[in-house]
């Protein structure tokens, strides 16, 4: 099967580099080994086979139902990433509601309470946001010990343009209360059976700063898949924040409370040793995102001496990336890459390179981002027990010949 | 649930023959850094949302399918690499949150999962799906 894993189709996820502990000894299933056996038996055949036209365009399935898919990071590759290979996160099958039918309550903490339509809505000041959408799961598969969940690699986040109405501008037509502190919202996710609703509050400070109930991804009216008719957009802040199938804002004096608010996306204050349980108290509510860079493209092979295009993404909790640098020594010399250019609060940068190999071998390439606070990314993530907002250094390895 | 979010299918073996070719890693990597279950032969990548693989065989199979797939796909139990401890604070909590396993199978369906997903297990590759709608 070497041949047939030199083909970039097949080869999905070799940009996803484990830590050394992970080495382990493949142990066959029944299962596998048929389907190995016959793998090896049609080899040929795959390698000989053109690639289909529409196999750029692919996500990679985690999960059937619910759906749950990444973007492999060949796809990561432009300013806006495309509505059909955006990631996929859906905790359950949701209930998605009809478009015409579907209507936006605002009530709780307000002078005015309101059923919002679509048509409502696009009546009102448009407001676009061009921001990252990263699942605060995103690299989950890389924390060590190794944690439960959805065992995201890299591919969880893109970078969208998103269109719709200013929260500030919806709680202001409905005259929010002064004693609201949170704003409690709810929407389409649907658990099964005894599991908890999916009720969740953010800041209304971070609401009324820069939020918006988004109708449009992309010049689109909102995917399905992605929450349409209309979802929350929360720009800096973890997916989880972004309620889909948004059914109901609802400013409160306090937080919204629940499984989804005290035991399920929560970080630890400090540090602690891997893989030792964490207090509830100890912990904070996930928000910002983590200062992280990807690498996207590199060569899996390189002649010694030429120059290589090396390139990825960049994006933190911060509005902006101040620099990106690549290292070929593990990090005890740098190399600044250049940011491209387009930029808006909360977007990803692009960013590029080009690199000369200097040696023969097996050379690793890491990448690090800093963003506008400052903050540096960590040449190692924080372990935290449901494996949240994972931003170590993202490495990749070029074989270079002489 | 409207629209074509969740694709049925009847018969995943069938499925699995006709569109899958598991490619095997000499890297046994953890995770899915692996190349991805792939079309063979030409063929589309199946459509996002189709059910490819099932469990595999063994004692505590039929528990996990009835009391673990009515709300998510054999993906999600495939995927994980825990310890017993971490299965048992798993199954506790699915339980809780209304999975239907009968007491007396607890134990077996323990046994299968933490013995076929345990730390070691590195089986689990993602499907390269065909995106639904337009780019």
């Amino acid at each position: 099967m070497a041949e047939s894993q030199e083909n970039s189709f097949l080869d999905e996820t070799r940009h996803v580099k484990m830590p050394p502990v992970c080495h382990m000894t493949r142990r066959l299933s029944r299962r596998a080994f048929i389907a190995s056996a016959g793998a090896a038996l049609l080899a040929p055949s795959v390698v000989a086979q053109q690639r289909p036209a529409s196999a750029t365009r692919r996500l990679l399935q985690l999960n059937a139902y619910p759906i749950n898919a990444e973007t492999p990071l060949d796809l990561l590759t432009t300013y806006l990433t495309p509505n059909d290979v955006f990631f996929i996160r859906h905790h359950w099958n949701p209930v998605v509601p009809d478009r015409k039918q579907w209507a936006l309550t605002i009530d709780g903490g307000v002078a005015r309470p309101l059923k919002l339509t679509i048509d409502d809505l696009r009546k009102m000041p448009r407001a676009v946001r061009t921001c990252v959408l990263q699942c605060a799961g995103n690299g989950r598969s890389l924390h060590r010990p190794i944690v439960p969940g959805m065992q995201w690699a890299h591919g969880a986040v893109g970078n969208a343009r998103w269109t719709g109405v200013a929260v500030a501008d919806l709680l202001d037509r409905a005259g929010v209360n002064a004693e609201a502190k949170h704003l409690h919202t709810s929407g389409g996710d649907n658990p099964p059976g005894k599991v908890p609703p999916f009720h969740r509050s953010i800041d209304l400070k971070k609401a009324l700063e820069d939020c918006i109930v988004a109708y449009e991804m992309n010049g689109e009216p909102l995917p399905e898949l992605h929450g349409g008719p209309a979802r929350l957009v929360v720009p800096g802040w973890t997916a989880n924040h972004w309620m889909k199938w948004l059914a109901r804002l609802s400013p409160q004096p306090q937080a919204q409370t629940g499984f989804y608010m005290d035991t399920a996306y929560r970080y630890p204050k400090n540090p602690g040793q891997p893989g030792a349980p964490v207090k509830p108290e100890d912990t904070d509510p996930v928000t910002e995102l983590f200062v992280k860079s990807t690498i996207t493209q590199s060569p899996h092979q390189a002649k010694l001496g030429s120059a290589l295009k090396i390139a990825g993404i960049a994006f933190s909790g911060a509005p902006d990336i101040a620099q990106v640098d690549i290292s070929d020594d593990d990090g005890a010399t740098w190399t600044a890459a250049t940011l491209d250019r387009q930029h808006d609060p909360y977007a990803w940068r692009l960013w590029s390179m080009s690199y000369s190999p200097k040696r023969a071998g097996t050379i690793k390439l890491v990448a690090r981002a800093t963003d506008s606070r400052g903050r540096v990314q960590p040449r190692d993530a924080v372990w935290n027990p449901s494996g949240y907002l994972h931003n170590g250094w993202h490495a990749v390895d070029i074989e270079v010949t002489g | 649930m409207r629209g074509s979010i969740t694709i049925l299918v009847t018969s995943t073996a069938v499925l699995a023959a006709a569109f899958a070719v598991k490619i095997a890693s000499s890297t046994g990597a953890a995770g899915h850094a692996q190349p991805g279950v792939v079309s063979a032969l030409g063929q589309e990548p199946p459509a996002l949302g189709t059910r490819l693989t099932p469990l595999p065989d063994g004692e505590g199979k039929a528990v996990a399918e009835t009391s673990c797939l009515a709300c998510h796909s054999s993906d999600l139990i495939r995927q994980q690499r825990l310890t017993k401890q971490q299965w048992t604070a798993t199954i506790t909590k699915m339980i809780n949150w209304g999975a239907a396993v009968p007491e007396s199978q607890r134990e077996a369906l323990l046994d299968y999962l933490a013995t076929r997903f345990g730390p070691e297990n590195s089986s689990f590759q993602p499907v390269v799906a065909r995106p639904n709608g337009r780019r």
